[in-house]
């Protein structure tokens, strides 16, 4: 257990870390008993597993390699997970980028439409993306902390959603009335479906998947659960560069969802939080 | 710079020697490019007023004879030149000063130095591109911008395992 907290931390959650080297896993001796099980951390998911068999826990099949006549098994390279996830997030911000330079450095009469057109194709592809980090970085199991701390993070989660809404607020209010930017002009939008979709629905599900399964999932294992948190919460804040006076905020955001997570135990908790979020935020600006 | 806790386990194998190597590399790397954004940005804040007299002098250049600017308009849009930039100036003086405290840290939180420090470094080069519009920016520096991406990268595999053998010595 962390010690201040009662969350049960990743290596009591059956996570056994793969050992860096060696990489590959030499072959028995022939004389051996043959149905004594090799027991190796999965090249995937990391937990310890037969050799010879499909991982017991993320269905991987083994990997075997064939080298000068010799058959390797390969198992797990620790810092593996941790390329992937920087490759996604890399190739998650070349978009944003783009994005960023075309609403903040291009035309700044773009008509609704277009902004609605490009904000769409952004959040297809980053839908897409997450999809295949899923498929590639594969099943990170978080442990479930205890059913008091579950039931804490379900009561508190409204008042958080009250606080979180209001700082928000508060923030880019100050910021319009101290700064006043031609760059930064009162959000307008409209109440419809699409727009609940593509502000509220999509973000919350797909959003939470990268960075509180997926980033945080692989961080937590390498670097503990709160530098898991905050630094999942520092990636979440830089993938929104095209709000660049938001970052201080989105990193305060990413940081409450990445604790409701741990508390929580799973994602609906943090996914229902972000969406009420963006959802409220939504119609505050369509009522404007 | 080099006094090393004695609470940190001296290290035998010549693995872990490679790896400290890499986590005093990283150190370095993260505390020079922490000072160079942080003098740098700092140059910048306090020069930013000075440049808004300059933009204003060659706004005033392009007019056509016989037009003026309107005063209050003019003085409304040099605060929000100045402050705008004072704030982005101050953001990456924040991450500057950030990279320094991570790089004096690498020893005592190996992983979480090296990991923040990768992907502060990554963010904020992306988010000079953004904020300046110049996607030239990126390309200035490319080769020094990749080794220090590598030597970052080389830095959070060797905190990883770095980390792990010391847990593994404790145990």
């Amino acid at each position: 257990m962390d010690q201040d907290n009662g969350f049960p931390n990743a290596d009591e959650a059956g996570f056994t870390p793969a050992h860096e080297e060696p990489f590959l896993l030499e072959p028995a001796d022939e004389s051996s008993a043959k149905d004594v099980p090799v027991l190796a951390p999965c090249w995937r998911c990391g937990r310890e597993t037969d050799v010879d068999q499909p991982c017991a826990s993320c269905r991987a099949r083994p990997r075997h390699l064939k080298v000068r006549g010799r058959t390797f098994t390969q198992h797990s390279d620790s810092a593996q997970p941790f390329k992937r996830l920087m490759i996604g997030y890399v190739i998650m911000m070349i978009p944003s980028v783009i994005w960023g330079l075309i609403l903040l450095h291009g035309d700044h009469n773009l008509s609704r439409a277009d902004v609605d057109t490009g904000t769409m194709i952004l959040e297809g592809f980053d839908t897409v993306l997450t999809l295949a980090m899923l498929a590639w970085i594969g099943w990170l199991p978080v442990a479930r902390p205890d059913r008091r701390v579950r039931l804490r993070a379900w009561l508190a989660a409204p008042v958080l959603l009250m606080a979180v809404l209001g700082i928000n607020i508060v923030y880019h209010r100050v910021l319009r009335d101290a700064i006043r930017p031609d760059w930064m002009p009162e959000s307008r939008q409209e109440f419809t479906g699409f727009t609940l979709l593509m502000i509220a629905v999509q973000p919350a599900i797909v959003e939470e998947l990268f960075f509180r399964y997926l980033a945080f999932g692989v961080l937590s294992r390498i670097a503990g659960t709160h530098w898991g948190v905050f630094i999942s919460a520092t990636l979440f804040a830089l993938a929104h560069l095209y709000q660049p006076l938001g970052l201080p905020w989105l990193l305060v955001m990413g940081v409450v969802l990445g604790y409701l997570r741990v508390a929580s135990g799973g994602l609906l908790l943090p996914m229902l939080m972000h969406f009420a979020h963006n959802a409220i935020v939504l119609g505050i600006e369509a009522a404007r | 710079m080099d006094d090393e806790p004695e609470s940190r386990p001296r290290l035998g194998s010549l693995a872990q020697s490679a790896r400290s190597k890499n986590l005093k590399s990283a150190r370095w790397i993260l505390i020079v490019v922490g000072l160079l954004n942080l003098g740098f940005n700092l140059f910048i804040f306090f020069m930013i007023p000075n440049l808004a007299v300059q933009q204003v002098e060659e706004e005033r250049k392009k007019l056509a004879p016989g037009m003026v600017l309107d005063p209050a308009r003019l003085e409304q849009e040099k605060q929000t030149f100045i402050r705008t930039n004072q704030l982005n100036a101050g953001g990456f003086i924040a991450l500057g000063a950030a990279l320094i405290v991570l790089g004096i840290a690498v020893y005592q939180i190996p992983v979480a130095a090296t990991v923040l420090g990768l992907i502060l470094y990554i963010g904020g080069s992306i988010i000079t591109v953004a904020m300046t519009g110049d996607a030239s920016m990126l390309w200035r520096g490319i080769l020094i911008r990749i080794l220090i991406i590598i030597g970052l990268f080389k830095a959070v595999q060797s905190a990883i395992a770095y980390e792990r053998e010391k847990k593994a010595g404790a145990v």
